[in-house]
């Protein structure tokens, strides 16, 4: 069974942001910094009668207790991810056997200052990313 | 009696059959000319007498990086071909336009925000078109 388009999405990001990269929930005992990538819309796209598409919005963002490694951690990111896809300029994601992502294009930017449990600050810097998705035929 | 919310359609222009490809919106307009010719003394109403016939079809077929050859085998500007259109598909007995169209204008729209890219193709009668939906003719 193929996987679902979301899922693809996630393999291929995690796998293209490194071993700290984390696609919706963050483990409680992992140390900061780490990336966190999640859902923020979209869903199937209707293109033609026979072909399958995707466009989804992606937050993804670095966690990390200086205001220096969040940003510097949200650079690496756009370095990863940002006109990545196999029609982008250029194309440098992990080919997936089920989805073609064809297009990576980076968006709004967020940034939180949290207080974290209390006391700690800690710091949230990411983008959303605009993707499109075809399923292989 | 069932309402049609469908996109099945049947789009062959020539040898290439479109149908894979065809995205967005579909219009089909067939539209009679019109003659005044009231006469007469006293008349109260404008009276008209049927011109000629004419048709005209546009569609949208989204490109396609792995078959564009394929996709557009056929579709060169100004040829004159048949073009087959059927609402539901081309199974026998479904409702068909038929005719000789000539493909007369295209167009390709592409973005830098990176949108659907797609061509907008459109054909205009060259014939008295052999099956016509309104006609009540079928594949």
């Amino acid at each position: 069974m193929a996987a679902a388009p979301l899922y693809a999405l996630f393999e291929v990001f995690a796998t293209a942001l490194g071993p700290t990269a984390y696609p919706t929930t963050v483990p409680e005992d992992v140390a900061r910094p780490y990336i966190q990538l999640f859902w923020a819309g979209g869903g199937n796209d209707l293109v033609g009668q026979t072909v399958d598409c995707a466009s989804y919005t992606i937050s993804v963002k670095c966690v990390a207790d200086e205001l220096e490694a969040a940003l510097a951690g949200n650079a690496n990111i756009t370095a990863a991810l940002n006109n990545a896809g196999d029609q982008d300029v250029n194309a440098r994601l992990a080919s997936h056997p089920d989805w073609r992502i064809q297009t990576v294009t980076e968006g709004r930017e967020f940034f939180i200052e949290e207080a974290f449990e209390g006391a700690q600050q800690i710091y949230h810097s990411g983008h959303q990313y605009a993707v499109t998705l075809q399923r292989r035929t | 009696m069932g309402k049609l919310n469908g996109n099945n359609v049947h789009l062959k222009f020539g040898s290439t059959t479109c149908s894979a490809y065809w995205t967005k919106q579909l219009n089909y307009h067939h539209s009679a000319g019109d003659e005044d010719v009231t006469a007469g003394s006293g008349v109260t109403h404008v009276q008209r007498q049927t011109k000629l016939i004419d048709g005209d079809m546009d569609f949208n077929l989204y490109y396609d990086d792995e078959t564009h050859a394929t996709e557009i085998a056929d579709l060169d500007i100004g040829s004159i071909d048949t073009l087959e259109y059927g609402p539901e598909g081309n199974a026998s007995g479904k409702p068909a336009f038929v005719g000789s169209m000539q493909l007369a204008d295209i167009k390709l729209t592409q973005g830098i925000d990176k949108p659907l890219v797609a061509y907008q193709l459109s054909f205009k009668q060259a014939d008295a078109p052999t099956k016509t939906l309104e006609g009540g003719d079928t594949f």
